[in-house]
């Protein structure tokens, strides 16, 4: 089903400068965006995702590997030739033309006939809600209306892709959840196949259909959000996707024993010596002595309302964080070195080999 | 109990010596336009307001030819100087760095660098050289003189403006379906126009004054207003004189407000 592909990525690699001193960029990078998704590239600042996102809208040419667009070879084809339109961090509003003028700047380009651009351009503006504000200068709108213009301009052409970089990034807390839902229903209304750029994981998480984790270059794992939350493939997707303890085991038989002598049973792998990776809700208190539990000393007591995070120490001095719903009087009766005991709820260990 | 940094305005001295400046720039020139009113002949004493001085500038035939000369020079030259500084701006800031960017700007300011009078020797030498080939003898080796001299003060307002411009724009511009000549006209030139025409201005204003150049390379009949008051000094000194540097005064004064409300950032 190559026709449901809407953006694949071949063995794309991109490297800055040259000789000793150039900087891959990306690495080998291979990714199928589906038609109609909600795809997000997630990393931290200087792991490539802005790179490949403009190399999908053109901006620069791969080093090595191939961009399809459809099924169709766009690697070198330049950005105004491609049918792909991006949102840019800065927005990048031209502030000689107007709102409208803004919107239907690509229809222009494109030489389509006045009526529709006026056509398309009044539909645009409807659709984020700016119909008001047509004939406005960008420079007198707030910055979550020149986002929306922005949105509007690129999506006016009706690209079969379109490109966000980090569009939310300068807006404040508030306004940023609006536009998420925002983005979420016009993507939903018009179809069109997003790829978004972000460094922020809940954000990934909230709107996509599907993550790629990106790190040092390379993608590090593809999925929904509940497969890169539930099963991240190492320990950078674990941590750097919501917070994560990382309890170090060695294999005996079909079960893993700690280096503070529990034994757990959890999926095999291969490896000997692995990484057990717990998320804090999914560790449980137990009582002192109980069956299978592990014991722990309290080492501190963070509260954060609806939940409190309980630090503990294993007997080998691992650290492990509970995260433990706030129960209804307000105090779960645990206190600073107090010696308790943990179990992990056994569906929820990964097994990392690293 | 707010500690102030160091302040420069408030060393010793510092207003008379600024005082002092001020009156040595604008004390002469405030002279020079108080006589140009004066109903006497006489530069040194008043003798009474009149607009005289001005009808008889008004009713003399050289300083119209001078000045319609003036005028037609500055203006061809201003055009042709922006044209090239402008082209010569967007090759310098519209590319990566390369090597030899340095010298390629020192090359285009070369007029403001070298000696005008050298300039002045050499295009004479160039020009009599070319007018022995040919035998053309018009106002093309004044335009030709003034439009290069020009070019660095064309030049620098325009890069100033380009390098000032966000080039997301132009990215965004080709995103949206516009070729690069698309989106250079559509994006980067209604942009550009304020530092264009600031640098028009100020080509106009250098070369509606220019003397030295002007005098080693202009042909008999060619006098522009600056040389045409520079030869009638040589034989009387009259107030007319002042008149018309009235007039240039207020002409210039006029184009510089102008540059400086274009140039002027908005917010």
């Amino acid at each position: 089903m190559t026709d449901s592909i809407a953006v694949e990525a071949r063995r794309v690699v991109k490297a800055f400068g040259q000789g000793e001193t150039a900087v891959r960029a990306l690495d080998d990078v291979s990714v199928n965006i589906r038609t109609g998704e909600f795809f997000t590239l997630l990393g931290p600042s200087g792991c490539g995702k802005t790179t490949l996102l403009r190399l999908i809208a053109g901006f620069e040419m791969p080093s090595d590997g191939t961009i399809l667009l459809e099924g169709a070879d766009i690697t070198t084809l330049p950005p105004n030739k491609r049918p792909v339109n991006t949102v840019f961090q800065s927005y990048a509003l031209f502030p000689h033309l107007t709102v409208a003028e803004n919107v239907g700047f690509g229809l222009e380009m494109l030489g389509r006939p006045k009526a529709e651009v006026a056509a398309t351009t009044a539909r645009m503006l409807a659709l984020v809600k700016l119909e008001a504000l047509a004939n406005r200068k960008t420079s007198q709108l707030s910055g979550g209306q020149q986002q929306r213009v922005a949105l509007a301009r690129a999506l006016a052409p009706a690209p079969k892709v379109l490109l966000l970089d980090e569009p939310l990034s300068a807006l404040d807390l508030k306004l940023r959840k609006e536009m998420q839902i925002e983005l979420k229903r016009l993507q939903l209304e018009t179809g069109i196949t997003f790829i978004f750029v972000t460094h922020d994981q809940e954000e990934a998480l909230t709107m996509s259909d599907r993550i790629g984790v990106m790190s040092a270059g390379k993608l590090q794992q593809v999925g929904s959000p509940k497969e890169i939350y539930n099963h991240p493939v190492n320990r950078f997707v674990a941590s750097f996707i919501g917070e994560s303890n990382f309890l170090p085991a060695t294999r005996e038989g079909d079960r893993y024993r700690l280096d503070c002598g529990a034994l757990i049973a959890a999926p095999t792998a291969k490896a000997d010596r692995v990484t057990l990776t717990v998320r804090p809700e999914q560790v449980r208190l137990a009582a002192v002595g109980e069956a299978d539990a592990i014991p722990a000393t309290i080492t501190n007591l963070v509260y954060f309302g609806t939940d409190t995070h309980c630090h503990l120490s294993l007997s080998d001095g691992t650290e492990v964080v509970a995260r433990l719903q706030s129960p209804a009087t307000g105090d779960a009766g645990l206190g600073l070195g107090q010696a308790v005991a943990l179990r992990f709820v056994p569906e929820a260990i990964q097994v990392l080999e690293d | 109990m707010a500690t102030k940094g160091f302040v420069i305005s408030r060393l010793p001295g510092f207003n008379p010596i600024a005082g002092l400046v001020f009156v040595g720039l604008y004390l002469p020139i405030i002279i020079l336009v108080v006589y140009s009113f004066n109903a006497g002949r006489s530069v040194a004493g008043w003798e009474g307001f009149s607009l005289h001085w001005y009808t008889v500038a008004w009713e003399n035939d050289a300083v119209k030819a001078a000045t319609v000369r003036s005028l037609y020079l500055a203006a061809s030259a201003a055009v042709i100087s922006t044209f090239l500084a402008t082209l010569a701006a967007l090759g310098t800031t519209r590319r990566k760095a390369f090597g030899g960017q340095t010298f390629i700007y020192v090359m285009i300011n070369q007029p403001l660098m070298v000696p005008e009078v050298v300039s002045a020797v050499a295009l004479l030498i160039f020009f009599a050289m070319i007018k022995q080939a040919t035998g053309y003898a018009g106002m093309g080796y004044l335009i030709a003189a003034h439009s290069a001299f020009c070019i660095p003060f064309a030049y620098l307002p325009i890069r100033a403006r380009l390098e000032g411009m966000d080039m997301t724009l132009e990215t965004a511009a080709s995103d949206l379906y516009a070729s690069n000549w698309q989106a250079f006209r559509f994006v980067t030139l209604p942009l550009l126009l304020p530092g264009i025409f600031a640098g028009m201005m100020l080509a106009f204003v250098t070369s509606l004054d220019d003397v030295v150049i002007t005098v080693f390379v202009k042909s008999a009949g060619q006098d522009t207003l600056p040389t045409y008051m520079l030869g009638q000094i040589r034989r009387q000194v009259t107030a007319e004189i002042n008149a018309i540097s009235t007039v240039l005064l207020a002409l210039t004064v006029l184009l510089l407000t102008l540059f400086v409300l274009l140039t002027r950032k908005k917010d």
